[in-house]
């Protein structure tokens, strides 16, 4: 089995639910802005409990924001 | 070799290991750099202004003994009260760095997230590697010097003390900047 990846929609999700910004998402999630934009550049995999508050702030599963990508 | 010159070598011994091991943790990130510059967190900056300060600090220290030499510095009131000062305000950046860090680490406020609960758990890493060379070097200096003598002049194992703990301080900040760029 190859290197799997997460892939996630969290930039195009924060632009959709009113252009959100980075710090913003950071605040409501409970993380740093590091960590969010390491997310977006898919440098970092987040926690269950971190990609569930996301989702759950986008109004999403956690299946329609993050991706397992098997190559 | 003089025995000034063995304390150099056992803080720039020390400081060695922290400096391979901050590069060693910027080699082994993975990926293309970042297109934009990553903001820093608060953990970062505080460890980053740690570090600055308690370097300032620690050359002051080192100059000052180097200055006066640590025989004078031992037995002279006024120079051995300068000494602990220089000392009491390290340990009192530290012990305010790492109040700070336990205060943020009991709340639950976004301030140090996941990321960074992980990377302060894995920055002690060099610290005991850095304090094992630093107290190495001072050993090997000090037996070089005093072998013939058989004794070693008390005032040294202050030395020895306070330049490990100094070290096992500076680590902590270190380890904290090399957890960021390792991950």
């Amino acid at each position: 089995m190859g290197k799997a990846e997460i892939r996630n929609r969290i930039r195009q999700l924060r632009f959709e639910h009113g252009e959100m910004t980075q710090q913003e998402l950071a605040d409501r999630v409970g993380c740093t802005r590091q960590t969010i934009l390491l997310l977006e550049k898919e440098r970092y995999v987040p926690s269950l409990a971190l990609a569930m508050r996301i989702a759950r702030e986008f109004g999403e599963e956690v299946e329609g924001v993050f991706e397992l990508d098997e190559g | 070799m003089s025995i000034v010159l063995w304390a150099i070598a056992a803080l720039v011994g020390g400081g060695l290991v922290i400096f391979l091991g901050t590069r060693a943790a910027g080699r082994s990130s993975e990926g293309p750099p970042l297109d934009e510059p990553l903001p820093d967190t608060p953990l970062q900056r505080l460890a980053r202004r740690g570090l600055w300060s308690g370097a300032a600090l620690t050359a002051a220290l080192v100059g000052y003994v180097l200055y006066f030499g640590p025989e004078r510095v031992q037995d002279e009131d006024p120079l051995r009260i300068g000494f602990t000062l220089l000392l009491v305000v390290i340990l009192a950046l530290f012990a305010g760095i790492a109040v700070r860090v336990t205060a943020w680490t009991r709340r639950e406020d976004g301030t140090l997230d996941e990321r960074d609960r992980t990377i302060l758990a894995s920055s002690q890493g060099l610290r005991s590697s850095a304090i094992l060379l630093t107290f190495a070097v001072w050993v090997i200096g000090l037996q070089e010097r005093y072998w013939d003598a058989g004794a070693v002049p008390v005032y040294y194992l202050h030395l020895v003390f306070w330049s490990c703990l100094v070290v096992s301080l500076l680590a902590f900040p270190v380890g904290i900047l090399a957890g960021y760029r390792r991950s």
